[in-house]
């Protein structure tokens, strides 16, 4: 079986490091050991490299570096919530197309007039809201479920923009 | 009496204790000047590490900033420094094997940038340094990334086999063979240029 390690590699390993010679024992060894040698030549070559290159590496400041990340940051926050207000906004279309549908096909199997069901419904809407007991509530009412319907879009774009 | 006095040390330790994890789980993501002093310990290193392990140095430099983008964004807390670098460093292998798969990236032969060896001013000295240089890159070229990962991590960051395992996703127990036969194939190499 092929031995894979030497028991004096790691103090070639630190003379390397350290970046002094080794001593003539340990020099003698590393003659002699395969692993030694191979490990010698390779942690020098690569640790000199290390080193010159690291003088050499030119990175951006950490200033620059930490506004980047924010940026993107922000640019990624930005790209969620138009995807979602998208999202919400394709839902409520496909829905409202939806009910139309329904409310039209509903009414085509009702009767084949929908004009007289819908005066049929209005009728009984204002029949409804003439109650004696309905009466006094019904203007503010009609104006609660206005300012509903007005400001529900504009509720759901706050609620999804927030995060 | 004393039931009083436990009941109310009991509730206070647990608002206690409420208050740590609420305060941890807001300041895992780093802030300005945790991030620049750590970016400005390890910054250099890791270009060098990228640009060794991808051979590209404009790679190097997209990665680099990918590498901490990702890193910020994980927002993990880490027990020490090393524990910290080490998970940098995992996510910059990932991040370089990725752009590797993505791009069907080849090594490219990285030479020294302020050294040019057939600069006509440089010297014996200069030349001879770029030389191994070169040598070293063109063997690096030859080695398979996980090989050039390896033996960047252990010899010129100096970690450990457990270190080289949790940043490379790999079983410790396999580091030591796998180690030894990256460097005879890299000393190989390197007698052969």
């Amino acid at each position: 079986m092929t031995r894979v390690e030497c028991t004096r590699e790691s103090e070639i390993f630190e003379a390397v490091a350290a970046g002094r010679a080794p001593n003539d024992e340990l020099r003698a060894h590393a003659t002699g050991c395969a692993i030694c040698r191979d490990l010698a030549e390779v942690a020098s070559a690569i640790h000199r490299d290390f080193h010159a290159a690291m003088r050499e590496a030119h990175v951006p400041s950490s200033g620059v570096a930490w506004w980047r990340i924010q940026r993107r940051a922000q640019e990624k926050a930005t790209r969620v919530a138009s995807r979602t207000v998208t999202f919400v906004q394709l839902a409520t279309l496909a829905g409202t197309a939806c009910l139309v549908l329904a409310i039209l096909g509903g009414m085509s199997l009702m009767t084949q007039d929908w004009k007289l069901w819908i005066d049929r419904v209005y009728f009984s809407i204002l029949d409804f809201l003439a109650a004696p007991a309905i009466a006094q509530w019904a203007t503010p009412m009609f104006f609660g479920i206005a300012m509903c319907v007005m400001l529900a879009p504009f509720a759901i774009y706050y609620a999804v923009t927030e995060e | 009496m004393r039931t009083d006095t436990t009941m109310r040390e009991t509730t206070l330790s647990e608002l206690e204790s409420l208050a740590t994890a609420e305060h941890e789980a807001t300041t895992l993501l780093m802030d300005e000047d945790e991030f620049r002093a750590f970016y400005d310990r390890t910054a250099r290193a890791l270009w060098v590490y990228l640009s060794r392990i991808t051979g590209d140095r404009q790679l190097a430099d997209d990665l680099l900033q990918e590498t901490y983008y990702r890193f910020y964004r994980a927002g993990t807390a880490h027990e020490s420094e090393k524990h910290r670098r080490n998970s940098l460093y995992c996510i910059a292998t990932n991040v370089a094997r990725d752009a590797g798969r993505r791009a069907r990236h080849r090594y490219t032969l990285p030479l020294p940038e302020t050294d040019d060896p057939h600069e006509p001013h440089a010297n014996d000295r200069t030349g001879a340094q770029v030389e191994g240089r070169t040598d070293l890159a063109r063997a690096m070229a030859q080695l398979d990334p996980r090989q050039r990962e390896m033996l960047w991590l252990a010899y010129a960051q100096g970690a450990s086999h457990v270190e080289i395992a949790e940043t490379l996703g790999m079983k410790a127990a396999s580091i030591k063979t796998l180690l030894f036969r990256a460097r005879r194939t890299m000393a190989r190499l390197l007698r052969n240029s």
